[in-house]
């Protein structure tokens, strides 16, 4: 029989055959003997059973692993969020990348505005967008297809973008706690980058947005912990 | 009339609807590896403000207080589940790498309704690979979607040899889910 298990150290409710529910919580990693359960009535969210989650301590050790709700992202205006990601491919390859990615995955493809047209940095969505393509829904992103770097270049690929406010500021921190400047700002299809490695020799590229500030900065979102 | 190319970042035209009712395809974390977990939180902590948990045993399969956790890092505003709940950004799905950092890649759900089989042969069929080698990525495992998981069920590589981490929804999912919202057309 289908129930709703809702789980009392952290609140996440789920839904399971009796058959198959989970020893530990997987959104918080509590065992089993912490769930509340009750009947499937056909949807999650007529559920009866609600647990608060645990409040967020604002003082709280950053570097504290235990399961605890997000933090307000909010005071930081955007910085530090992973917005795309980048992957490469080799000269001549660029259609055999876009078939493989539509083909299996129903991504739709479009070239950057000053593209090389025969080997061109791709842009894709990968689910629902917005007119200006950026993904419409929580919890998922857009990315980039582009060439792999020739020989002098520093274009990192299989790599990831964050949004920073201010770049130079961001580099400075970067060195500051153990990362490397790979690349100073540049701009690419008028916006502005750097490539920088974190302290482990991961790349990433860190994407300028000095002046934009998302919504939930302005107008407070609900369902997380930090409201 | 010439037909007008769609570009971006300045396109004539939004992305095509997506109409299935499936997250197949979504991009829905990115996955990184550390050395040194003091190390890497002082870097992601300090620089862009990220926060973290412990992944949770169900999704990594690393069991609870092992000294080298999996994480799960919020990037941007988050619900419980350290699902992203504002659009635009997308969570780390963190986990230690044995020998030298791994390649990373995004963590990419496929069919939650088709046998696991089926999807990997569609990428081997065009051009991919399916990874099995552990000294390549410590997620590589044999195929087996035979019980419900919330681990990374393939690592593949595509034909240029970027890696993806498939991920397939267990059967808890209930669409009532904010992340779960697809085009209505």
């Amino acid at each position: 029989m289908k129930k709703i298990y809702t789980c009392f150290a952290c609140g996440f409710p789920i839904a399971f055959e009796e058959t198959e529910v989970p020893a530990h919580c997987p959104g918080c990693g509590a065992p089993r003997s912490q769930f509340l359960e009750e009947p499937w009535c056909g949807s999650i969210e007529k559920r009866r059973i609600h647990v608060d989650p645990p409040e967020v301590d604002p003082n709280r050790d950053p570097f504290d692993i235990s399961f605890h709700p997000a933090k307000d992202f909010a005071p930081l205006k955007g910085h530090g969020r992973t917005r795309q990601w980048v992957m490469g491919y080799n000269e001549g390859q660029a259609q055999e990348m876009r078939s493989f990615y539509e083909d299996i995955f129903g991504w739709d493809i479009i070239e950057t505005e000053n593209s090389d047209p025969e080997n061109p940095t791709m842009y894709c969505a990968t689910g629902p967008g917005t007119e200006d393509w950026e993904p419409r829904v929580c919890s998922f992103g857009y990315g980039f297809l582009t060439p792999y770097a020739k020989e002098g270049e520093v274009k990192p690929t299989d790599c990831f973008v964050v949004e920073v406010k201010d770049i130079e500021d961001t580099l400075k921190k970067t060195v500051e706690f153990g990362g490397k400047v790979l690349r100073e700002r540049f701009s690419f299809e008028g916006q502005d980058y750097a490539v920088i490695e974190d302290s482990e020799g991961n790349q990433l590229y860190i994407w300028e947005q000095k002046d934009k500030e998302p919504d939930y900065c302005t107008n407070p979102v609900t369902r997380t912990g930090a409201q | 009339m010439e037909q007008v190319k769609t570009t971006y970042p300045n396109p004539n035209r939004p992305p095509k609807k997506f109409t299935a009712k499936s997250l197949h395809g979504r991009t829905r974390l990115y996955v990184t590896t550390y050395k040194d977990l003091r190390r890497f939180q002082n870097f992601y902590i300090n620089v862009f403000g990220w926060d973290m948990i412990e992944m949770p045993v169900a999704a990594s399969g690393v069991p609870a207080g092992d000294e080298h956790p999996s994480l799960l890092m919020a990037t941007g505003p988050s619900q419980y589940d350290y699902e992203g709940v504002t659009p635009g950004h997308m969570n780390m799905f963190v986990h230690w790498a044995p020998g030298e950092i791994e390649k990373q890649g995004p963590f990419t759900e496929i069919h939650m309704d088709r046998p696991l089989e089926e999807t990997i042969q569609k990428i081997i069929d065009h051009g991919g690979k399916l990874i099995l080698d552990k000294s390549k990525s410590a997620l590589a495992k044999p195929l087996d979607d035979s019980k419900q998981s919330w681990e990374i069920h393939a690592v593949v590589e595509d034909p240029a040899g970027n890696y993806l981490y498939l991920w397939k929804c267990p059967s808890s999912r209930t669409w009532d889910e904010l992340e779960t919202e697809y085009d209505v057309i």
